[in-house]
């Protein structure tokens, strides 16, 4: 008799966890069709950003707005082309290094560089 | 006292009837127990292919993107007017009140499709939200609206050519045109999306700059490319007139693809391709010279110079001031079998590979004759696409590889799919030529402080009725740079331009297209993060051709 009261709890638990796991793939279905229209939604908002934001489009409200310029080329500049600088004339640098202070500032390219060496001297302020 | 004690008999039915009783309950109990187990264990009464699936976007056909992850293209749920004649009753009256709703449908035109002896038709397709609203607030019967998916191209024109356009069709939506049509069958997909190489910064810069020249000369049309020349990608294509996919207007040839349908001969930019052929096999070094004092008379026909010098021209001579008389020599020079090989392996021959349902075989001399292949030497007689041009310099510039024009976006290294046409050093001097063009020949126009530029100009007559006329021209520019280090190569060419007040009338490419590219580079080099030139700018010439050889090369200066 026991194994047979055994089996009727058995039965009625897996009942309950048949009815839970129903009950949550509704959810899930529900879920699925809030976030498909979520990215439908996404998608026709990514459309009309793609609109208003053509080029032209961007170019008129800089006009009214704004009156930003396009980037020119000779505000690009290849280090290549800075002008070097004398380190031992200008004198010890201002900057303080590890080494202790005035110790002249190591430029950045070495002679076994391709490029020419470049000098930088950077503008800190004395303390 | 005495307890009661039923009789034996009375026991045993008592004991027998709770044994039935108690049987006949375990019997009901298992039975429950059976159909829990049963329902339990039942298939999910949701199938899982009801269930949408995550991500995937609900309409038909996948996005198309610019190399920036730009949208090009995409599509967007929309709903179709649709109606069953017979439960419609009166027709007159549904279709007055239709087209009080939907201004744009004509109430006649309702009527007459509500009058087909179909089941079912369609009246409008693709509505708008608005058009929907107004249609539900009818409540006609008979008339409903079903789902169906609408191509959206937010650039509009911009890129009308590359994306192409869609038609409706069985299932939905498919591809009519460009990259639509192309790559359909990935693009039915809606979960796949396609990166092409093309920029839209740098395709407005082109389109507006090209606009802006057609205007100017009142000309019939007019093509722009920007091509990489280390990779083939195509940065831009503009073709003009142009249409607005968005609309499914009837297009006019005029409005075909230019850049890659439209063939035209490609007049003196050719005159680089053979004076590449002439150094590369060695008939030719810069300093050879050709005597260009006279008109040159083959096979009864007469080759002559436009505004010639009249004396005998060294090669860089020949190119700079584009002597058809020289060059002529130079293509006799190579001969027809050499010349034809070459131009076969510039790619001129045949059509290119560029991933576009528009595109043609060029026209080349069916005998290679003495007079043709001269002809073809300066750039007549051949007739191929803008595309085909700017592949074939940009092999001239890149070191001497052809490397195939494609509209998507590379991923992988090129190494495998480019081909050596000429050497490196044949290469070096070409854009050595090029430069010199640019720096003192015809091609002045497109020289800016920004960059240097290398190219050639180009003017061909149009044949009219199988005759040359002289007042249609195809004036074209082609444009590589940095030519330092080259990266991109510009294509510019005004279909019919008219010459103006400010160019004197005159309406050559030098005069029309050159100044357009010129403005295009400076546009876009800085897109592309490109230094300015800087004072050595133009030091690498000095390796190709040292300073002491230009008196001997240029005799003029």
């Amino acid at each position: 008799m026991y194994w047979l009261l055994g089996a009727a709890a058995m039965a009625a638990g897996l009942f309950a966890v048949g009815e839970h796991v129903k009950q949550r793939q509704k959810d899930l279905i529900e879920l699925d069709r809030t976030l498909t229209k979520e990215l439908e939604r996404i998608h026709v908002l990514q459309a009309e950003l793609a609109t208003l934001t053509r080029p032209e489009a961007l170019e008129a409200w800089n006009a009214r707005h704004l009156d930003l310029i396009p980037l020119k080329a000779e505000q690009i500049q290849d280090l290549r082309f800075l002008p070097a600088k004398d380190l031992a004339a200008s004198g010890p640098s201002p900057i303080r290094t590890r080494a202790g202070r005035g110790d002249p500032v190591t430029p950045l390219a070495t002679a076994a560089s391709p490029r020419p060496p470049i000098s930088v001297s950077l503008q800190g302020t004395p303390r | 006292m005495t307890g009661f004690r039923p009789a034996a008999p009375e026991l045993k039915r008592a004991r027998t009837r709770l044994a039935v009783g108690t049987l006949i309950f375990a019997v009901a109990l298992g039975l429950v127990a059976v159909r829990l187990v049963d329902l339990a264990t039942e298939r999910p009464s949701v199938s899982a292919s009801s269930r949408p699936q995550l991500g995937r976007h609900p309409v038909g056909r996948g996005d198309i993107l610019d190399r920036n992850g730009r949208l090009l293209a995409t599509s967007l749920p929309s709903r179709a007017l649709f109606a069953r004649p017979k439960q419609v009753g009166d027709i007159e009256g549904a279709a007055a009140r239709l087209a009080q709703a939907l201004p744009w449908l004509s109430a006649e035109e309702v009527a007459h499709r509500l009058s087909l002896p179909h089941s079912s038709v369609y009246i409008a397709r693709q509505l708008t939200p608005d058009d929907q609203q107004a249609v539900l607030q009818l409540g006609l019967p008979g008339i409903s609206l079903i789902p169906e998916d609408v191509r959206v191209y937010p650039q509009g024109r911009l890129a009308a050519h590359i994306v192409g356009r869609t038609k409706p069709g069985k299932g939905g939506t498919v591809g009519s045109a460009g990259t639509e049509e192309r790559f359909n069958d990935i693009l039915s997909d809606p979960t796949k999306s396609l990166t092409l190489a093309m920029d839209i910064r740098v395709q407005h810069a082109l389109r507006e700059e090209l606009v802006l020249s057609v205007a100017r000369f009142r000309a019939l049309g007019g093509v722009g490319l920007v091509l990489d020349v280390n990779t083939g990608e195509v940065i831009a294509m503009v073709s003009l007139p142009d249409f607005d996919p968005n609309r499914n207007e009837k297009l006019s040839r005029d409005q075909g693809n230019r850049a890659s349908y439209h063939l035209n001969e490609p007049g003196s930019v050719l005159k680089l391709l053979t004076a590449a052929v002439a150094i590369d096999q060695g008939k030719a070094a810069l300093t050879t010279s050709y005597d260009a004092t006279r008109p040159l008379r083959v096979s009864g026909r007469t080759i002559r110079d436009y505004r010639g010098k009249k004396r005998p021209l060294t090669t860089a001579e020949a190119i700079v001031n584009s002597s058809n008389i020289a060059v002529a020599m130079m293509a006799q020079d190579i001969g027809p079998r050499t010349l034809k090989r070459y131009l076969e392996d510039f790619g001129l021959l045949d059509a290119t590979g560029i991933e576009l349902p528009e595109r043609r075989t060029p026209t080349a001399p069916r005998r290679w004759t003495p007079l043709a292949t001269m002809t073809v030497g300066f750039g007549h007689g051949i007739a191929v696409s803008p595309l085909h041009t700017a592949s074939a310099v940009s092999a001239l510039a890149n070191g001497g590889y052809l490397i195939p024009a494609t509209l998507l976006k590379r991923t992988s290294p090129i190494h495998d799919m480019r081909r050596p046409v000429i050497s490196p050093a044949t290469s070096d001097k070409l854009r050595w030529l090029m430069r010199q063009v640019v720096l003192r020949g015809s091609g002045t126009k497109a020289d800016n402080g920004d960059y240097p530029v290398g190219g050639k100009t180009g003017t061909a007559e149009k044949v009219v009725n199988g005759r040359y006329d002289r007042d249609k021209r195809y004036s074209s520019f082609i444009g590589v740079f940095p030519i330092s280090q080259p990266r991109f190569a510009v294509f510019v060419a005004i279909d019919e331009p008219k010459g103006t007040k400010e160019t004197f009338g005159y309406a050559t490419g030098g005069w029309t297209a050159a100044p357009a590219v010129g403005a295009v580079i400076r546009r876009i080099g800085p897109m592309f993060g490109l230094p300015n030139a800087g004072p050595a700018a133009d030091d690498w010439m000095r390796r190709i051709v040292p300073d002491a050889m230009l008196s001997k090369l240029f005799r003029e200066t």
